[in-house]
């Protein structure tokens, strides 16, 4: 009886410890309208040309239809969006430790090669 | 006085400390500051400068461009970094991997990947600390009019 009661209360105390760490170390996600806005905003369509979003994002992750489809793969750290290489050894510590969400932007250009319209979405 | 210390009990242990020291400095990895942007571009690329660098010097110093857009107007390379002493191999690669890339040394390398590369290159761009876009625009004279640097998240 005694025994049990040592065992239940130590599970107990597991599953808070659980709780409590887990409640620390989330933070709350970010809206994927808020990243938009506040870290791609220069993307207009019938505005933004493709040298700004590479100049802007880098090489993009890939590119369909010729060039007139470009998309990149991005992280966001909480400060900063940043492209995603498109291969990483699974070997990487890094990588099986990484937890965050991943975004998928979409730019679609028009033979003036400006953006004709886009879309940013989040990925698991 | 080397064979003096290693007789001793106490003198083998501090050899041993030692070169566990030495060894496990070999190892470490690069500091964060030494893989920033303007820290890659101020050691591997002061030659880069927007309004003078041509395409042909571009293309003598990192050969043939990862990727290109619009007629070769905006030409994109795939950078990494490389410690050529270093030999990769795939059996010994993972062990390699887990080990880390170590110090950047003097002769430590801002490579290009080709745009088809040998499974060593795999391996390399793979084993580098961080990898990095350099995406750069030509005016009609094949002179960089603008460029950018960004490191790319694994």
């Amino acid at each position: 009886m005694k025994r049990a009661t040592v065992l239940a209360a130590r599970s107990v105390g597991a599953v808070v410890m659980i709780l409590v760490i887990g409640c620390a170390s989330e933070t709350p996600p970010a809206k994927v309208a808020e990243i938009e806005q506040r870290h791609l905003s220069f993307i207009r369509d019938g505005a933004t040309s493709r040298e700004q979003a590479l100049l802007q994002l880098g090489i993009p992750t890939g590119t369909f239809e010729g060039e007139r489809i470009m998309t990149w793969r991005l992280v966001y750290n909480g400060e900063e969006i940043l492209p995603l290489a498109a291969r990483h050894a699974t070997e990487d510590p890094r990588y099986t430790v990484w937890l965050g969400p991943a975004y998928n932007l979409v730019l679609v250009f028009d033979a003036q090669n400006l953006v004709q319209r886009h879309s940013f979405i989040e990925v698991r | 006085m080397l064979t003096a210390l290693l007789r001793s009990r106490a003198g083998r242990a501090a050899c041993c400390v030692i070169a566990l020291c030495a060894a496990a400095g070999c190892q470490s990895a690069p500091g964060f500051e030494q893989l920033t942007e303007p820290a890659i571009e101020a050691r591997w690329l002061p030659w880069l400068r927007d309004a003078q660098t041509t395409r042909q010097e571009i293309v003598r110093t990192l050969g043939e461009p990862t990727q290109s857009y619009e007629g070769d107007r905006l030409v994109a390379y795939h950078l990494y970094l490389s410690n050529p002493k270093q030999v990769v191999t795939p059996t010994n690669f993972s062990t390699r991997y887990l080990a880390g890339f170590g110090k950047i040394q003097p002769d430590t390398q801002l490579c290009a990947e080709p745009a088809a590369p040998s499974p060593e290159t795999e391996l390399r761009v793979l084993l580098s600390p961080a990898t990095y876009g350099l995406v750069l625009v030509y005016d009609r004279g094949d002179v960089v009019r603008a460029h950018t640097l960004l490191w790319r998240a694994r």
